[in-house]
């Protein structure tokens, strides 16, 4: 099994390009009206990413899928601050949690007073594959602003029994089963190209 | 030897038991009929032959086609010709049903040592099963049952079915919830499957269903075992008098 690394994907001129991965906080401040766009494959260690809104128009979409194994502990923060009005934002993240892994994810989104016409949106899902793994979601919103609109949600837990049952009645083993629904939920948010490395991942660990 | 042979089945679930010394037997080519009261253990039969892990058989067997059933893993069990058409199907979120069927199918090939089917002859098959049934283009590309109508997911059910071409076809209620339209072209996707080589297990709240599909037997089940058999004329006494007799 090759070593997976965490990649990191940031969009420049209508393309994603790989950067070296953020290590420890990572300021980014976000002018005119660019959109920051950025998908990380999180396999091992932290992620803290703080993006700062700074002008009208400005946007970040960040979208995070993590694979966690072994006794790995991941934490993730993903921390928004709408810093002026009419910005927007939007935290996606899709994550496997198995073995003894511990994840922790940590979303904020801050809007203070004048942020007004703000839109913030934050989705966490994980399931979890083994009966030790771990995963905590913890959502911060610190709203001041009262003509904003902001949504949150979290869901996690295992694998719908039934949805397994229902595939191999039509003669899917078990196997593919997985592969088949945990594809499905992790792979709109990340680029073909680097599907081949969760593949890896659920090959070497499922 | 008989196509399934049911013996004895006590079945219970989470310690409450459903089936209780349930038999029957199918012959190939035959077309058998349930009908029942609300609770009696229809779908759990159903579900039981398909090998639902939520149920634990504490006696009985059943084999099928001389092989113990009860034995196989339930795709095991579907590779050998078992399709359950589900009264109430799962969701498959993000699974597409094209992806999802070819899946299928060629998990079947594989079992039985065939090469995967090639993409023009699974896209002819897909299209004639299809249309047959009235699922569309759009309904292919969507998700495995998900935001489907009541109606859609028993004609997709149905589809799944006349796709795969099973030998033993367990339909519990497709006939419930469909307008007159859509009842007729259910039957009719169910009764193009209809060969000599092929068994059916239907199980049905209403008599309207047999007007289109002609069983050979029906079978009255009662708090988990078949209390009285006969012909199709069965299904009209049953829904002019009810069950209250048979209990
Ligand atoms: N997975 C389960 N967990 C708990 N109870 C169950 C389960 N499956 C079935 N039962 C119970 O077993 C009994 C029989 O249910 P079943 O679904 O087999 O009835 P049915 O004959 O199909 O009824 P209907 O005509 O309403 O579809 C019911 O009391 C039901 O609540
Ligand atoms: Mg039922």
């Amino acid at each position: 099994m090759k070593n997976l690394n965490n990649i990191c994907l940031i969009k420049k001129n209508g393309h994603f390009e790989t950067v070296p991965y953020p290590r420890n906080e990572t300021v980014i401040n976000v002018s005119g009206s660019d959109s920051f766009d950025c998908i990380c494959l999180h396999f091992s260690g932290d992620l803290n990413l703080k993006i700062n809104l700074l002008d009208k128009k400005a946007s970040c979409k960040v979208h995070c899928v993590y694979l966690a194994a072994r006794n790995e502990q991941l934490n993730l923060t993903i921390d928004v601050t709408h810093a002026a009005p009419d910005t927007h934002s939007e935290q996606l993240i899709r994550g496997l949690a198995t073995d003894s892994s511990v994840v922790s994810f940590n979303g904020v989104i801050r809007m203070p007073y004048n942020s007004q016409k703000c839109i913030g949106n934050q989705n966490h899902r994980a399931i979890l594959l083994s009966e030790k793994a771990r995963v905590q979601a913890i959502p911060e919103l610190e709203i001041f602003a009262d003509d904003v609109q902001c949504s949150h949600g979290s869901a996690i837990g295992p694998l719908d029994k039934n949805q397994i049952f229902y595939m191999q009645s039509r003669g899917i083993d078990k196997k593919t089963a997985y592969h088949l629904l945990l594809n499905a939920f992790i792979a709109d948010l990340i680029p073909e190209e680097y599907q081949v490395l969760t593949t890896d991942w659920m090959n070497t660990y499922l | 030897m008989a196509f399934l042979e049911i013996k004895d089945l006590c079945v219970s679930v989470e310690n409450k038991s459903i089936l209780n010394g349930f038999s029957l037997t199918i012959n190939t080519g035959e077309v058998h009929v349930i009908m029942g009261p609300n609770g009696s253990g229809k779908s759990t039969l159903a579900n039981v032959l398909a090998g639902h892990p939520a149920y634990q058989v504490t006696q009985g067997s059943i084999y099928f086609k001389g092989k113990d059933l009860l034995q196989m893993s339930p795709d095991e069990r579907a590779n050998n010709g078992v399709f359950l058409a589900f009264q109430h199907p799962t969701e498959l979120p993000g699974v597409s049903t094209a992806l999802f069927l070819k899946t299928a199918l060629n998990a079947k090939r594989k079992y039985l040592g065939e090469k995967p089917i090639d993409a023009v002859q699974y896209m002819k098959r897909l299209k004639t099963r299809s249309q047959a049934l009235n699922v569309t283009d759009e309904m292919l590309k969507r998700p495995v049952n998900v935001g489907f109508s009541g109606g859609e997911k028993k004609k997709t059910e149905t589809f799944q079915m006349a796709f795969l071409e099973p030998d033993f076809c367990i339909l519990d209620e497709m006939d419930s919830g469909l307008d007159v339209d859509a009842l007729k072209v259910v039957s009719d996707g169910i009764n193009v499957l209809r060969e000599p080589h092929r068994s059916f297990l239907m199980i049905t709240h209403f008599q309207r269903l047999l007007t289109y599909i002609e069983p050979d037997y029906i079978h009255i089940m009662v708090n988990g075992k078949i209390v009285k058999s006969g012909d199709k004329t069965l299904a009209a006494y049953v829904e002019d008098k009810g069950y209250e007799e048979f209990k």
